[in-house]
């Protein structure tokens, strides 16, 4: 292998012009190479490209081109070095992992430091050493590609969904079933409602078993982003809305019920609330149980949302009748 | 190296197919074309989509809802300046799925010059139909035929510099006709004549007094958010701020029914803003971090309802009102994170992290109900709900060997809940403690081989509802092998929560069991398939009424085991024909019995029974065949079925069944110019 690689550098060397001339980038950035060229061993991203051209190649649609571009960046933060570190030694072996920084051979950690380098002055990603990705290893590399990604913003290794299902296969099974928010279908994707990067201690429901959910506006739920009819004030509320979540309720990825319900039947689900069981409720008295009128047996009573529409918060209703 | 990519490309997004359409396989040369100082990668596919529905449609539309007609299904438009300094744009990419009347539409757009600014536009429609409640047989009363449209621009100025601003908007619109029981209550508040303010909750209707009067509304309502924001760094701390404005309104409406039965007009146009403050600072050192998010939030309703039933006989003490009520309400909401972590070398991370959220109902927060028949008028105050949190938690993260990490962690929140249901009474306060213990496992025995060991055990003292987490506990496990290009995962989690007192018992098992297999063995083949296992049984404690007499300690058991499998196997013929076929099952087996009645536990009531278990079958298989006919043009043709039966409730008398069949099917042209 080494004796391959002895013979390609010079061959690939020789060859850069005519390489150089099929190239559809030909960027030139103001005394790059020069920039680039220094005794701490940078060499500058045009000594790479003979070797790699394909990934210089389409460089020029890279995020990271733009350091390129500017012509103002320091080495260590600029094309291929600035990840990839100095290229001298890389160069003077005749190519080799163990010569340069290669991301195929760091550890989880100092892949995510050298990313960080650069990306940690976001907000979004101001917790991204403590996330939960981050604790089992799932960095950057995992999610994206820099030289061959396939989606046409950040870098995404596969399609973002088919990203997630890859460790999640139990939540591409909930986007299968027959009512669902449409990821499948390209319309939302995980991350409107999750940041992979890590998010702030969530305050809603019970605050230790948080998904990576953002938060919107004042903390609530990413839920009410989209269906901010929801968000109230309502004169009535119905407080486990607010104080546990949407997802006392809703199944939010996918269900085999209806209006992604836990349950198929609504009066179960809410008659297992609402059965005067003490300490629960707003008075801790229980939470009611239906008015004796309620005949259960009968059918008209069995669909509570049929009268109870508005169950989400009303203003004129304390029985979210209207 | 162009051959290797391409087939790992195409591979790939193979993997990622769920829906047939758009085509996934790439047309036009990968580098693309050179247009002056730019260049410019595209794609479109048009093409007509065919559907045949057997069955209930109102079902399939409800699921999945695609119609036929002439489609752009999928679009892609890239354009790079090639040597960064474009004019005035480096990059825009535009991407679409679904234009041309699919009920799942989206486009995206990204404009950005290099450090000078950034623009990000996201646009998506969603068809809503929803025939009311078809679950497991039930029938509801409340339809929705909506149309949801939401677009997010976003402009950063200064990408790349230490000084960035933000400008953002936002909009949404939902909006399309609804059949609804909205108004059977309305005069219900103003039943009994009340001179003085209200000061206890208004009383339950009675059966009597219940009026007909459900009926198609028009539904609209439309968010606007406005926002803009700035972050600086400064010696080496970012501070991010944001400040918003989301307004909301909704015009509803009720109008008359036909003469000669009970009619209702209602209005309700219900305004609101939401305007926010978001700040957050944070700084990354080798040794430390400190990240916090402080957020105000007051969100402000107000609204004026015209609730004008003439209710005929139908109600003797709701005859010829006219009821007007209006209020406002204030809700705001503060929050607060701090984080705080330290890394003790390479190995050892100490993260704590406290979080505050308080919100409030507060303010001149009333509404009137003016009785123009009588003259007199309800004043009724917004029910105070409070909401105070306090958490804090602390984690340990330690790789002690390469092969070989732990953490464990502390979480303790502190929630305490005020209410007042009535001006002047009492207040109701109660808090819930909560402590929770997680640890986790980290092994890689080998390189491609990650397992993962990770579970939760925690209890709250005193939970809001009888379904919250009180005892509970989370059991994780995952093993991961990933080598070149076959990777292989199974997944088990269990999620146990056991909340009983006197009354009534609460307690719920889940367990799931995942695994997933995907292989590209050569450059023309690859599958993928996986396969998942969901267990469920809830046990809830019941108290109702039955004709009239209160049954108490009833059960509820509710058992599900739902089995889903997707697979997904592309091969190609030749160098001109890419092949795709998948199959997606999902089937609930219920508890096992074979009839809805069957022996169910708890209340012999049927309805009941029938309602603790739910089998059902929902089956997909899809193709698609897509035939190169040049290097820039691509012919596709695919097709996708979806059946779906409920096992208990598509065939009883007087229901309509909610079985259906569809085939879907298209054809297309994909390509690039």
């Amino acid at each position: 292998m080494t004796a391959i690689r002895a013979f390609l550098f010079p061959v690939l060397a020789a060859a850069w012009p005519v390489l150089a001339q099929q190239s559809p980038a030909p960027a030139q950035p103001s005394n790059l190479a020069q920039r680039g060229a220094s005794t701490s061993g940078f060499v500058g991203s045009q000594a790479c490209k003979t070797c790699h051209p394909d990934v210089w190649s389409k460089f020029f649609k890279n995020p990271h081109f733009k350091s390129i571009a500017s012509g103002k960046e320091t080495p260590e933060h600029t094309g291929c070095e600035g990840c990839h570190g100095p290229g001298q030694a890389h160069i003077e072996a005749h190519g080799g992992k163990a010569s340069i920084i290669a991301f195929s051979q760091l550890e989880p950690k100092k892949i995510q430091d050298n990313c960080l380098r650069c990306h940690s002055q976001t907000l979004a990603r101001a917790n991204i050493r403590t996330s939960a990705h981050t604790e089992n290893n799932v960095v950057c590399t995992s999610c994206h590609s820099i030289h061959g990604s396939q989606t046409p913003k950040f870098l995404l290794a596969k399609v973002q969904s088919e990203l997630c299902y890859q460790c999640h296969a139990d939540v591409r099974s909930q986007f299968s079933m027959p009512f669902k928010h449409r990821v499948n279908e390209g319309v939302i994707n995980c991350s409107d409602c999750h940041n992979p990067h890590g998010t702030f201690a969530q305050t809603w429901g019970t605050p230790t078993r948080s998904a990576m959910v953002k938060q919107v506006e004042g903390s609530e739920e990413a839920c009410l982003k989209c269906h901010a009819e929801k968000r109230g004030p309502f004169v009535y509320e119905h407080p486990p809305v607010r104080v546990e979540g949407c997802e006392i309720c809703h199944y939010p990825h996918g269900s085999p019920n209806s209006r992604l319900l836990r349950r198929p039947v609504v009066f179960t689900m809410c008659l297992e609330c609402h059965n005067g069981a003490p300490g629960f409720g707003r008075t801790a008295q229980g939470d009611p149980v239906p008015f004796q009128f309620h005949n259960l047996r009968s059918p008209i009573y069995q669909n509570c949302t049929n009268c109870h529409s508005h169950i989400h918060g009303s203003n004129a209703s304390a029985f979210f009748l209207n | 190296m162009k051959t290797l990519i391409l087939p790992l490309l195409i591979t790939a997004m193979c993997c990622a197919q769920q829906v047939v359409t758009p085509t996934q396989e790439p047309v036009g040369p990968p580098s693309g074309d050179n247009a002056s100082d730019y260049n410019i990668v595209n794609s479109f596919e048009t093409g007509y989509r065919f559907t045949s529905i057997g069955g209930n449609l109102d079902e399939y539309k409800s699921q999945v809802n695609y119609p036929a007609g002439l489609r752009l299904l999928g679009s892609s438009f890239g354009m790079y300046s090639r040597d960064g300094h474009g004019a005035y744009f480096d990059e825009l990419t535009l991407s679409t799925v679904g234009l041309g009347g699919d009920p799942y539409e989206s486009a995206t757009l990204r404009i950005a010059k290099n450090n000078l600014y950034r623009f990000d536009m996201t646009w998506r429609l969603n068809d809503y139909y929803n025939p009311g409640l078809l679950s497991a047989g039930q029938t509801g009363g409340n339809f929705r035929d909506t149309r949801f449209t939401s677009q997010d621009d976003n402009l950063t100025l200064f990408p790349q510099s230490k000084i960035k601003f933000f400008i953002g908007y936002s909009r949404s619109v939902q909006a399309g006709p609804e059949f609804t029981a909205v108004g059977a209550f309305i005069a219900a508040p103003v039943a009994t004549p009340v001179t003085t303010p209200v000061t206890t909750p208004v009383p339950a209707p009675t059966p009597a007094s219940i009026p007909n009067t459900a009926g198609f509304t028009s539904l609209r309502d439309a968010t606007n958010e406005y926002r803009v924001g700035n972050e600086v760094q400064l010696l080496g701390v970012t501070i991010n701020w944001m400040h918003g404005w989301q307004d909301f309104k909704e015009d509803f409406l009720t109008p008359p029914q036909v003469a000669g039965t009970p009619t209702t007009l209602f209005t309700n146009p219900y305004h609101g803003t939401s305007p926010y403050w978001r700040v957050g600072l944070f700084t990354n050192r080798k040794w430390f971090s400190v990240n916090g998010r402080f957020t105000y939030t007051g969100s402000r309703r107000a609204y004026i309802s015209d609730q004008n039933p003439f209710l005929g006989a139908s109600g003797p003490n709701l005859t010829g009102l006219q009821v007007v009520s209006m209020g406002t309400g204030n809700r705001p909401a503060a929050t607060g994170n701090l984080t705080l972590s330290i890394f003790l070398g390479p190995k050892l991370t100490l993260t704590n992290s406290t979080g505050v959220y308080n919100i409030r109902t507060e303010g001149d927060s009333e509404f009137l109900q003016l009785n123009n028949g009588t003259g007199q008028f309800v004043v009724q105050d917004f029910q105070y709900l409070g909401i105070r949190t306090i958490t804090n938690q602390t984690d340990l993260n330690y790789q002690m060997r390469k092969w070989i990490g732990f953490f464990a962690g502390y979480h303790y929140s502190d929630r305490s809940i005020n209410s007042v249901l009535t001006l002047g009474m009492p207040a109701y306060a109660q808090t819930s403690i909560l402590n929770a213990g997680v640890f986790g496992l980290r092994i890689q025995p080998l390189a491609p081989l990650t397992i993962l060991l990770d579970g939760e055990v925690g209890h709250a003292n005193r939970p809001f509802s009888p379904k919250s987490d009180k005892n509970y506990q989370t059991l994780n496990a995952r093993v991961q092998y990933k080598k070149k290009s076959l990777m292989l995962s199974a997944y088990a989690q269990t999620n146990y929560n056991n909340d009983s007192i006197t009354l009534t018992a609460f307690s719920s098992h889940a367990r799931t069991y995942a695994a997933n297999a995907s292989w590209s063995p050569l450059g023309w083949l690859s599958f993928n398939v996986d396969y998942v296992k969901l267990h469920l049984d809830t046990l809830g404690g019941l108290s109702f009424f039955d004709s009239g007499s209160l049954l108490e300690n009833q059960y509820s058991l509710y058992i599900s085991n739902l089995q889903t499998g997707n697979i997904g196997l592309r091969f190609a013929v030749g160098k001109r024909v890419d092949v795709y076929a998948g199959y997606s099952h999902i089937q609930d087996t219920g508890d096992g019995r074979d009839n809805p009645v069957g022996t169910g536990f708890g209340t012999t009531i049927p309805a009941f029974q029938a309602a603790q278990t739910f089998p059902m079958k929902y089956l997909s298989p899809l193709g698609r065949l897509s035939v190169k006919i040049t290097n820039r043009v691509r012919w596709n043709a695919g097709y996708q079925y979806y059946g779906y039966h409920e096992d208990f409730f598509s065939t009883q008398d007087f229901l309509p069944s909610n079985a259906y069949r569809a085939t879907t099917a298209y054809t297309s042209f994909l390509w690039s110019f």
